[in-house]
Formats: structure tokens, sequence, C-alpha cells
């Protein structure tokens, strides 16, 4: 008997009798569930704040320029973005402006370009598909146009996202996206730049992933009124 | 100790908590950490009836997942299979370790690097694969740490909460190259960043654990701040993921309440900073992620916990270590003490099981009975009944029904046998317990002076002259004798 059989047959065998009534799986965990739009805006960005990332409140005409204005100012030099994303298109055609910045489209597989990432590159730009105001979290649907290493290798991460994209919590963000029905081969969930605690309980960004998150946050004039 | 040891978890268990207690530096290290994760964690949950609500949706999902295991093992291996990921079962520690060895050897890898993953240290994976010629590394920094001053993991989410900064500077003086000793924890961060990123780069093989196995999608989901679990599922070009096999839920829609428990018990964090889930390797048009990933699903015991209807309860566990958090003999003892992979309350209910009561029962010792632990559990495993019943089961020879816990009996001993004999036919008759006590009483005197460790520290107890029930009665007599007097007054 194979191993899969083997233990397949005694989970089988002891199986303890299904309780007749299956206790109640509610529990009333957010109140979070009825924010407008205005207040999942805030609730986002507080806790991205509190998470240490960065937030910039742009509107669609201003957001490439005041993103590469901040690169500039903080001394990122060399970004590697997605191609073929209306946000990688806007971002390559404003970044004229800005000679001394390298933009290098992410287009070919890793193993082909694994050295700049890991030791010349300094920011990644990417799209975040959703976000969660309760957590400020972001939701990254990884695939050809969203390459993985793109929000984890380079010390900078930015993305972008806009504010009909923000769900209350995190039920409401699988639910409403649905997710489920097509996961990509790698959904991820970014809650600020990467930190640990494992020294002394002392918390230090940049453990092994990005040490700054800079999240764009595209507002309209319904988005911020209250 | 550098490795596990099954076999000396109960021979030097006493040393070993003996050792503990008289190390103040340790004891200042947990202390320090126990009240910063308690305190981080209560904050998380403010009120004390939606922590109810929230505990008893967990561990509702839990039970129905695991009251339909096996049927949601053989759909997660087809969802998987289908997603491209290819699915491996190990019923022991040895069979799991021989399929790692057995990837790395069909790449002709030698250079594996590791999230952190409690499964691998139970089955003593590192000094397997080191044993054959792979370097093993682990990434997540207290793992590092841990794995660089060759001692194993104290706490299984704070693998190096023993050590204070300057432990660690010290520690990364001697042992990395050209690191200068410096207590600035950026600094020491940033030193272990960039000795693993190097290791990420040139890794042909990256291994994980597994927090969630979703059966509905095939998913894997791996919940981590740091990012080393990200880095060793996508850089790679092969990634294992060791899952037990009580890991595996129904649906998706089951986890954002598991997250949000896990989470918010473990380090009082609402989410981590990366929440990672992994449904296939590399696409063809993708330009990343590994092209190939297994999943080993490991058994080591756990259809045997399955067996029993109260052990059973030990597999809803989440891993989040708060039960340790809030164990006052875990914060005094630390997480060595206990000589085995998972310390602590829950350790002292999972390891007896998987080693069997015979190599590590005596751990269930260290345990007051307090029961706070079980009220820290998000998925409200009654904790100290399950020590209970584990202590029970040592000392037990009689036959279950189900499949008892490997070295069942074999703490008893046959003269802690006769006296709960003796005492339970006291008990039972009154005659018998009416001429014990006068004996007791009246032979006083030839109370021994010395009882076994008992009266190590303390004195031996002596019976008193009278018993109770005599005094009690003597009192009725004479109370009885006295208003008979006043009445005739």
């Amino acid at each position: 008997m194979s191993s899969r059989e083997a233990i397949l047959n005694r989970l089988r065998t002891y199986r303890q009798p299904k309780p007749s009534q299956p206790p109640q799986e509610t529990a009333s965990t957010t109140a979070s569930a009825e924010l407008n739009m205005a207040e999942k805006v805030r609730l986002f960005t507080e806790n991205l704040h509190a998470a240490h990332a960065e937030v910039i409140t742009a509107t669609q005409e201003d957001w490439t320029q005041r993103l590469l204005s901040l690169w500039r100012e903080t001394g990122v030099h060399s970004v590697i973005y997605a191609p073929n994303t209306p946000h990688g298109e806007s971002l390559k055609s404003a970044a004229h402006e800005f000679p001394e910045l390298q933009l290098q489209a992410y287009e070919n597989s890793i193993e082909s370009c694994k050295d700049a990432l890991f030791n010349h590159i300094q920011g990644g730009f990417g799209t975040a598909m959703a976000g969660v105001a309760e957590t400020g979290t972001l939701m990254v649907n990884t695939g050809p146009d969203e390459p993985r290493a793109l929000s984890l290798v380079p010390p900078t991460h930015s993305l972008i996202i806009h504010a009909k994209d923000l769900y209350a919590d995190l039920p409401e963000a699988f639910h409403q996206t649905q997710v489920e029905s097509a996961l990509p081969t790698n959904l991820l969930l970014i809650s600020g730049p990467s930190k640990t605690a494992d020294i002394q309980q002392t918390l230090a960004y940049g453990a092994h992933g990005p040490k700054r998150l800079i999240v764009v946050l595209i507002v309209t004039e319904e988005s911020v009124r209250v | 100790m550098s490795r596990f040891e099954p076999a000396t978890v109960n021979l030097e268990f006493d040393k070993r908590v003996d050792d503990a207690l008289q190390d103040q530096e340790l004891r200042a290290n947990f202390r320090g950490a126990m009240d910063f994760l308690m305190g981080k964690r209560a904050a998380m949950f403010p009120d004390k009836e939606d922590l109810e609500a929230l505990r008893s949706q967990g561990e509702a999902i839990r039970n129905r997942c695991l009251n339909q295991l096996p049927e949601l093992l053989e759909q997660f291996e087809q969802r998987c299979t289908e997603n491209g990921i290819q699915v491996h079962w190990a019923e022991t520690s040895q069979e799991a370790n021989a399929i790692i060895l057995e990837i790395m050897h069909k790449h002709d890898a030698t250079r594996m690097v590791k999230g952190k993953s409690m499964a691998s240290e139970e089955i003593g994976l590192n000094h397997f694969l080191a044993d054959h010629g792979v370097e093993c590394l682990e990434t997540d920094m207290g793992e590092y740490i841990v794995q660089l001053a060759d001692e194993t993991p104290s706490h299984i989410i704070m693998p190096a909460i023993h050590k204070n900064k300057q432990q660690i500077a010290r520690l990364f003086n001697q042992k990395i190259d050209g690191v200068e000793y410096s207590e600035d924890v950026d600094r020491l961060i940033g030193i272990g960043r960039d000795v693993l990123r190097q290791k990420f780069f040139e890794a042909e093989v990256g291994l994980s654990g597994v927090n969630f196995a979703v059966a509905e999608t095939g998913t894997l989901c791996l919940v981590e701040n740091e990012g080393n679990g990200r880095m060793t599922t996508t850089i790679p070009p092969v990634h294992i993921a060791l899952c037990g096999i009580e890991k595996v839920v129904e649906s998706l829609r089951d986890i954002p309440p598991l997250l949000r428990l896990l989470t918010r018990s473990a380090t009082g964090q609402a989410i981590t900073t990366y929440f990672n889930m992994i449904s296939g390797p590399r696409k063809p048009d993708e330009k990343d992620g590994p092209q190939e990933v297994h999943v080993v699903l490991l058994d080591n015991g756990r259809s045997r916990i399955y067996a029993d209807k109260q052990l059973q309860e030990t597999l809803r566990c989440i891993r989040c270590g708060a039960c340790m958090n809030h164990c006052p003999v875990y914060t005094r003892i630390g997480g060595h003490a206990y000589g085995t992979t998972y310390p602590g309350p829950i350790g002292q209910v999972v390891s007896p099981q998987i080693w069997g009561l015979h190599t590590a029962g005596a751990i269930t010792k260290a345990c007051s009975l307090n029961g706070a632990c079980g009220e820290a559990c998000p998925v409200k495993i009654p904790l100290a009944d399950l020590i209970r019943r584990l202590r029970y089961e040592s000392n037990n020879n009689e036959p279950t029904p189900v499949p008892a816990p490997r070295g069942q009996g074999s703490l008893r001993k046959r003269s802690e046998a006769v006296t709960w004999k003796l005492w339970a036919l006291l008990s039972r008759k009154p005659g018998l317990y009416k001429l014990a006590l006068l004996l007791a009483t009246r032979l006083r005197a030839l109370t021994p002076k010395h009882i076994g460790p008992w009266t190590r520290y303390r004195s031996a107890p002596k019976p008193a002259a009278r018993s109770l029930h005599e005094l009690a009665a003597q009192r009725s007599q004479s109370n009885a004798s006295s208003q008979e007097h006043g009445r005739h007054e």
C-alpha cells in the first residue's frame, strides 16, 4: 500500500461522525462593511502610513509627475516596470522629462535580468488590482504583465491603485473581485515594506524585500467627497 | 544543542529545566518578549465579545475542515495537479526527507534556501540534507540567527527570542567574515539581508512551509513579514512546500477569518506584510516564478492523532504561538528546556503524540493546568485538558478502542500505580478508611522524615494527632452535653 493510501485509509477509518447541528460560523468581525468611498480612502491611507508605507494621493492627470519627482528627490534612478499595462505606458511617456531616470521594461524572463534585478535596479513599478481599507492591504495579481519579482527584489517598490478598487475588508475584496474563479499563479497581499522584529522585538524595515513601499492612490472628485 | 534529538527529551528534561531556571539572562529575555507579545495581542482584541465570536468561528471552520479531511486532501491533490503542482505523500519524516532529497538530486542541486517551516524542523531536514552534501540555509532572520549559533528555534514564531541584541551582535561578529561588533538592529538586519540576498540569487531550490492549503483551488498560503518566504518561493527554479496534512481548508472563504486570528494572536498584527498565495509554477508566458512547484504532504503521526476524538482537537492548531506567550511555565524555562521542536503548551500536546510518550511524555509535567493557554488559543484547543489526558495515557495500560498515543503506559511506575489503587480502595470502603485514619493519627510518630524528592526542599508532612472527623465528632458531643447542661439549669 502506498503512503497516500495508508494515510487516507487511516483518516477514513477513524473519522468522527459529523455533528448533527454544525455550529454557526458567522462572526461579526468588522464594522467596516458600510464604509463610503471617502472613509475607505482615509482608512486605507492611515493604515499604510502606520505600516511605514508612503502614500501619494494623486489624480489620473498628475500621478506620473508626482511619482517621478518623488523618485528623483529620493535617489531612485533606475526602475523596472511592467510594459503592456496602461499605467506602464503612461509612466514611460512621462519619463521623457526625467532624463536621469533609467526606466527598464520587464520584458524577458528573470533569467536574463536576474543580475540587474538583484544588484543594480533600485525600484520596481506595478499595479494593484484591489485594496483593503481595514488593513491597508494591496492585492497584486501577478502574471505575464505583473511579474512577481517587481514587487520583491528592488529596494523600492511603487505601485498604483485606484480608489474605486478599495474594499472595506478582505472577505469583501475576495468576494467582489471574484478571485477564486481565476486565481493567478501567485496572488499577493502586500501591506507595507518588508520588515522584521526578530532581534529583540525591535522593528526593522527592509528585511529581505523592499525597504520602501510607495503607493500611488488615484482619486477622483467623487472619491474624496465626504 | 545543535540538533533536535528526540531520544534525549525525557532523559534530559529535568536537567534542561534546572539549567534554564538558573540562567538569569535567558529568563530576562523571555520575560521581556512574552510581556511584549501578550500586550500586542491584547491591543488587537479590545472587545471580548468580538474575540469570543471570532474564536468560535475559527474553531468551527477548523472542525468542519478536519471532519472532511480525507476528501479535502484528495481534492487538494487533484486541484494542485491540474494547476501543475506535483504532490507527494510522506507517512514518516524519513520518507519526507527522502522525497525532498530526490527532488534535489533530480536537479543536481546542492544549494537550498529555506523559508520558515516548523515541519522541516520536525523532520530534521537541515541535518539530513547536510549529511547528503546539500547546503540548506535558513533565511528567516530569526532562523538564520539560530542556525548561525548552531541552535534550534526556541519559539515557533520568533525562533531567536531567547537571544538579546548583544548576544546577536557577538554572534555576527564571530561567525560572519568582516563584520564588526554592532548592537544597532538596523545594521544587524542589513548584514543578514546582504548575506542572504546572495544566497537567494544562487539557490537552485527553495523550501517553504505552508500556513493554509486551500482544497477548492489548490493554493498554498504563506504568512510572513520579511519577504524571505516570497524570495524562497519566487526566485529559485524549484519550490518545495512541506505541508502537514492537517493544514488543508475547504475554500478561499475560510482564509480571511483564519488569517485574521493567526496574525493577531501571533504577533498582534492586523495583517502581516505579505500573504503569499501560490497556485502553480510559472506559466509559459510568465517572466518569473519557479519552473517547478512540489508539495510534500506530511503525516508523521497526524493521522494517528486524528483517530482519537479528544486528541484530534490538537490538529485544529494554526501555529500562532499565543499559547506559549501566555504560559507561565514557558515564560520561565524558555523553549529549549522542552528539548522538542514544538515547545510550550501546544508542544506539550503535539510532541508526545509525534515522538511517543516514551520519548517525549515527560514534558507534560511542565504544566500547572492554569488554563491560560486554552484561553488565548484562537481556535479554542483545550490545551490543559489535552495535557492532562496525555499525562493519564502515560500511566494508563488499559487498551483503548482507537490507536492510543505511542508509548502509552510507558511512564507508569508500579509503586505509584499500587499507591493510587490503594487510595481508591480506601476511599470506597468507609470501614477501611476509618481504620487507616486511626493508624495514621495514632502512629504519627512513625511517619518517615525523608520522602524522596519531596523532602529535598520541604519538611515532611506529619498527620495530626486527631483526624478532622474525630475533632468534629468531639465538638458536637461537647456542644450537645453543654446544651443539655444549660437546659437542666
